[in-house]
């Protein structure tokens, strides 16, 4: 196994600390996404999950440009995108995907105006690559808690609203006749689906 | 009278400036088995969902067991029209029927051997353990039916609504589908109340009918509702009620009858 090994990664690559980092993040990350995206599909949510990524990426051009950490703005975006469209979007999925689509079509010229304008007073030019697609071999440690706590808040908003949510995917009508709060779920589910967005972004 | 399980007031509702219904009133008592019949657009849809407190009213009231309906009542079961899932949505029958139990509440459950059993029973008592571990999407309309009776009934409710059940039902289906509710309702005491624009598959099983047309509704034992004077009344136009070999028709003049004198030709005819 470890021969093996030796011809995929560099003698070493254990040992490093952005690997280390890496690797923990990115389990918290794929366990995140796993559970969560389930309800995505069933709720028939896959074109919001994209566009909550897409509109993340406007958080983090827009933290870049204020120079805070990029994570920040990649969740106050997400989540903020996620309320708009549930309280935009009515409850049939045509209505959904249409709220999706007009948060996404302004999200994303904010996204290039940010961009424009961070390159305009830095002379980083790597930071519309790092904003846009990322790596998770530059995640600072300090970074690490943060991004393994809103996974795991994530992670429980999904698990304590699992039930309600199939119920309110099987038929809305049932759900709100049983006392569920149909909309509020919505946007509670929504919400951590823009945030396990965010750390995968 | 405590013996009501449903009252319904004078109910009005307005939709978009538009009158849905007007001074609605019936009641159910537990067990009864209703058919609520009339033509699509009647308003029967609206009017199920004014009971499931889904649709809020704009005059009269709504009363169960003598009393407003509370936020999170499991009175009442609910077996919508149409499901709201794509076939390749993985959701298993079982799984559906055990949200009937707690579907409603948040936080996670362990899996019980109680509960399995509970879920294997309502699957044998309405004739769907043969699909128990498919697809829910996958389904025929009538399984799907089944299903969701299942899965409505298993909170035990005291009364069971249902939408149009036997729509785009083939006609095998749509006998066991009312063989199996009329079962439950003797068996459990179970109230029933079914919406259908074809009265007649419910005949053998109906106790009571509430008819809808043009938003308003005649109640009463079938025999006495579903007569040519009643239901021209209701319609606003002559409408004559054949009988063949048990079954009913409900049939609309043709053009330029005049309703009243139709109305008394008919009811000198019948006699």
């Amino acid at each position: 196994m470890g021969h093996l090994l030796r011809y995929v990664v560099e003698p070493g690559f254990f040992g490093s600390g952005p690997v280390h980092v890496a690797l923990a993040v990115g389990t918290v990350i794929a366990v995140t996404s796993a559970v969560v995206g389930v309800f995505t599909v069933t709720r028939g949510q896959s074109f919001a999950g994209h566009s909550l990524a897409d509109i993340a990426t406007t958080g983090g051009s827009g933290a870049f440009l204020i120079g805070i950490n990029q994570f920040w703005g990649y969740l106050a975006f997400g989540t903020g995108a996620a309320a708009f469209m549930e309280m935009i979007g009515v409850q049939r999925r045509r209505g959904r995907d249409v709220a999706t689509g007009v948060v996404l079509g302004a999200a994303l010229g904010l996204a290039a105006l940010f961009l424009y304008l961070g390159t305009q007073y830095s002379s980083t030019t790597g930071a519309s690559f790092t904003i846009l697609f990322g790596s998770m071999f530059v995640i600072t440690s300090s970074t690490v808690p943060v991004l393994i706590t809103s996974a795991l808040l994530a992670l429980a908003t999904v698990v304590v609203l699992a039930r309600v949510l199939l119920l309110s995917s099987l038929s809305p009508d049932i759900a709100a006749a049983r006392g569920v709060p149909v909309r509020a779920v919505g946007a509670a589910y929504l919400m951590a689906l823009a945030v396990s967005v965010a750390l995968s972004a | 009278m405590t013996s009501e399980l449903l009252r319904l007031d004078g109910v009005g509702v307005r939709l978009g400036g538009r009158e849905i219904l007007r001074d609605v009133s019936f009641t159910i008592r537990p067990g009864e088995f209703t058919g609520l019949i009339g033509p699509n657009g009647a308003g029967k849809t609206t009017l199920l969902r004014v009971i499931l407190g889904l649709q809020p009213v704009t005059r009269g009231s709504v009363l169960i067991d003598g009393a407003p309906r509370a936020a999170r009542d499991s009175s009442i079961g609910y077996v919508p029209q149409k499901l709201a899932i794509e076939p390749d949505m993985p959701l298993r029958v079982r799984d559906v029927v055990s949200l009937g139990i707690d579907g409603h509440k948040f936080g996670i459950r362990l899996p019980s051997r109680a509960r399995r059993e509970l879920v294997a029973d309502m699957l044998a008592a309405v004739g769907a353990q043969r699909y128990a571990d498919a697809r829910v999407g996958e389904l025929s309309g009538g399984e799907q039916q089944r299903v969701m009776i299942a899965h409505a009934l298993i909170s035990r409710p005291r009364l069971l609504l249902l939408d149009e059940p036997l729509a785009n039902l083939d006609i095998s289906s749509e006998q066991g589908i009312v063989s199996v509710l009329a079962r439950l309702a003797r068996a459990e005491g179970i109230a029933v109340l079914l919406s259908a624009h074809d009265m007649n598959p419910l005949m053998p099983v109906m106790d009571r009918i509430v008819y809808v047309a043009a938003g308003r509704v005649a109640v009463g034992r079938t025999d006495e509702v579903v007569q040519p004077e009643v239901l021209s009344r209701l319609y606003g136009q002559h409408v004559d009620v054949i009988r063949v070999h048990g079954r009913v028709l409900v049939v609309a003049a043709p053009e330029g009858v005049d309703a009243a004198e139709a109305a008394a030709e008919d009811a000198s005819a019948v006699r």
